[in-house]
């Protein structure tokens, strides 16, 4: 038998997101661990199909405040399948733009929530301060700093004109500076060492066995990112490379992070040298058969996955959503036990989890497993 | 009356310190921060408060222990030579004795808890408390040595005894609970940790010992290695302590606690013992 239990969430100080752990110890030593999801249901996937499309893309914009872009991007271009139209090359360029831009939002906040996690408040407000930078740039795209909007089907909403780009590459090259230095801050800081090093190691095989995606599998040496392997909007066009580690470890997802942040810079400021006068949008006619898409995008988190079908009428007969927090959250058993409680923040925030977008509906009745088939649940609106 | 007035002037210096901690922090990370007063209306506010019987706890005992860590801590403020009013022979033992104290009023309020979270962070606060207390208590013994006397007397022993002053500013650091040894109270593993189950009167009381412990702390390292003459240079030099070890606070990350334990006792010890034996050799 454990010695203790300590209970983490749903609403605790290290991770402001309703989650709840169960940690098992015996000294400091994590022994077991038990999770819970569901605080945070809010229904998305069912308000969905009693939304026409075009209202689902600003719908899908609220799944995440942090990933805003990634799923209404993803949810635009399953419809646009659907449709089949093709959108201009700029509107593509647009959306990498604020897609990228995104990342770097996401990636700023986590280095500064694994900051607060060691202890570390000071990494935590320097990287919200550097955060604005990218923040005011998304304001001057999109007209909003956190919820885009961006994506409409067909094309974008709103053009980036000649001064736009001029300034947003302004804000870039300060950008670019400060987050060299804050790499230079995890790679040098010896307490930030001692605290990420060796904690919550993920090796190759793992990553392979649990289907982890994102920065957490790159960080374990899988070069898994979509927008390689899918070249979906602008990338087949935009040079990068795809950054991977082999230790697996916390520090090794920090440090992974944290050179994507160059990476996304880079990318931005080559995505906005193609972005010239010219149509933004086609306008498509909505005229929906029976048909299914499934589209699939390199979210902040890794692999976001939409799988949308229409059943001819305007509104989407079942839209499923996969993000990349629900494919990671597996791992939570290997990164924590045998680890110490002091490690355990370290260890979650490092897998960066998002987790009111893993919410799921469990159905629990009498203790007994069931199977409810969706025209059950379905059944009773 | 004079008794009267200390305990008014040290509790309030308490929280301007304390205010001072927070506003520079802020500053340092950029932030606005709170005004300096900020303290005093917090402790006025808690008082206000409704104070939560936890199920399981013992309560009385809670609140006798949160006035004993202020009293024992006012007791040491009567003993600056400043202030001279336990002025005795032997009050250096006395010192120890209350330093320790107060620190186990602090562990003690977490063990009287049901909750895990303030018995995770009294046993982290205990064996930190192990690591730091015995050097601290090195430190003023060794004083006691070379004055010959166990009277608290101001001494200017800041370049004789260099390593001395760093490793008590290391130790101030421990015992104040700011990083990188505010492990007892690491809000992202264990929420407040020792006073997690703490509130309204008992936690008003708790937040005043822990001012005043940086008061203290602070004063002590001025007492000790500065020889203040005056008043005026009494604070010119507790200011510079005081942005070192706010300096300290906002610069560096937390331990774990076996990395805290392992570093006060490989690395602080040994600079203690150099500095000693580097004295007796000569």
């Amino acid at each position: 038998m454990h010695d203790m239990m300590i209970p983490f969430g749903p609403a605790h100080p290290a991770l402001p997101e309703p989650i709840h752990l169960k940690i098992f110890l015996e000294g400091e030593e994590v022994k077991d661990v038990d999770f819970f999801v569901g605080y945070n249901h809010k229904g998305i996937e069912r308000t969905l199909e009693e939304m026409d499309f075009s209202k689902g893309i600003f719908m899908t914009g609220r799944v995440c405040g942090i990933c805003s872009s990634a799923h209404s991007t993803c949810f635009t271009r399953g419809v646009e399948k659907l449709l089949d139209v093709e959108i201009p090359r700029k509107a593509e360029f647009i959306r990498t733009v604020v897609f990228e831009l995104e990342r770097l939002t996401s990636h700023l906040l986590w280095l500064g929530m694994l900051g607060h996690e060691i202890g570390f408040d000071t990494l935590f407000m320097l990287c919200f301060r550097e955060r604005e930078y990218v923040l005011d740039s998304l304001e001057l795209i999109t007209g909003k700093r956190i919820v885009h909007d961006i994506n409409t089907i067909g094309g974008v909403r709103r053009d980036i004109s000649p001064e736009l780009i001029k300034k947003i590459n302004k804000n870039l090259g300060i950008l670019k500076d400060k987050v060299e230095y804050l790499g230079t801050v995890i790679k040098k800081d010896p307490l930030i060492k001692k605290r990420t090093v060796g904690i919550g190691i993920l090796d190759k095989k793992d990553v392979e066995q649990l289907s982890l995606v994102g920065p957490v599998a790159r960080a374990s040496g899988v070069p898994y990112d979509i927008r390689k392997t899918d070249k979906y909007l602008a990338y087949d066009d935009l040079n990068f490379k795809v950054v991977t580690n082999k230790d697996g470890d916390s520090f090794a997802r920090a440090f992974v992070r944290v050179q994507e942040m160059s990476e996304s810079i880079r990318l931005v400021k080559q995505a906005l040298t193609f972005i010239k006068p010219g149509p933004i949008r086609n306008k498509p006619t909505l005229t929906f058969t029976e048909k299914e898409a499934i589209s699939r995008v390199e979210a902040p988190r890794g692999e976001l996955i939409y799988y949308v079908r229409s059943n001819g009428t305007n509104k989407p007969a079942r839209v499923k959503i996969r993000t990349p927090t629900y494919a990671n959250i597996l791992c939570l058993g290997k990164v924590l036990v045998g680890y110490t409680l002091a490690d355990v923040p370290v260890s979650l925030a490092s897998l960066d989890p998002c987790l009111c977008c893993t919410d799921r509906v469990t159905v629990v009745k009498d203790g007994k497993e069931e199977i409810i088939k969706l025209e059950d649940l379905h059944g009773h609106h | 009356m004079v008794i009267i007035e200390t305990v008014f002037i040290s509790t309030f210096l308490s929280f301007i310190y304390e205010g001072i901690v927070r506003k520079v922090a802020a500053r340092m990370q950029n932030r606005i921060g709170p005004p300096i007063w900020q303290p005093i209306l917090d402790f006025i506010k808690l008082l206000s408060k409704e104070r939560f019987e936890i199920i399981g706890s013992h309560h009385s005992f809670i609140t006798f222990i949160s006035i004993m860590s202020v009293a024992s801590l006012i007791s040491i403020v009567f003993m600056f030579p400043l202030v001279g009013l336990l002025n005795f022979n032997w009050n250096f033992i006395l010192l120890i004795y209350l330093l320790v104290f107060s620190t186990a009023c602090f562990i003690l309020v977490g063990l009287s808890s049901p909750s895990p979270y303030t018995l995770v962070g009294s046993t982290r606060e205990a064996i930190l408390f192990l690591a730091y207390d015995l050097p601290l208590i090195i430190i003023l013994l060794y004083f006691a040595m070379t004055y010959k006397s166990l009277q608290l007397l101001p001494a200017n022993l800041i370049l004789s005894f260099p390593l001395l002053f760093i490793s008590f500013i290391i130790i101030t650091q421990a015992k104040l609970g700011l990083q990188p040894f505010n492990i007892g109270e690491a809000d992202q593993e264990i929420t407040a940790g020792y006073l997690t189950e703490s509130s309204g009167f008992e936690l008003a009381m708790f937040n005043l010992a822990k001012s005043m412990r940086i008061f203290i702390m602070v004063s002590l390292a001025t007492v000790l290695f500065f020889n203040p003459s005056s008043i005026p240079m009494f604070f010119i030099y507790s200011s510079i302590i005081l942005f070192v070890v706010i300096s300290l606070r906002v610069a560096l990350a937390r331990f774990r606690i076996d990395q805290g334990f392992k570093f006060l006792w490989i690395y602080l010890l040994p600079l203690i013992l150099i500095d000693i034996v580097k004295v007796m050799l000569i």
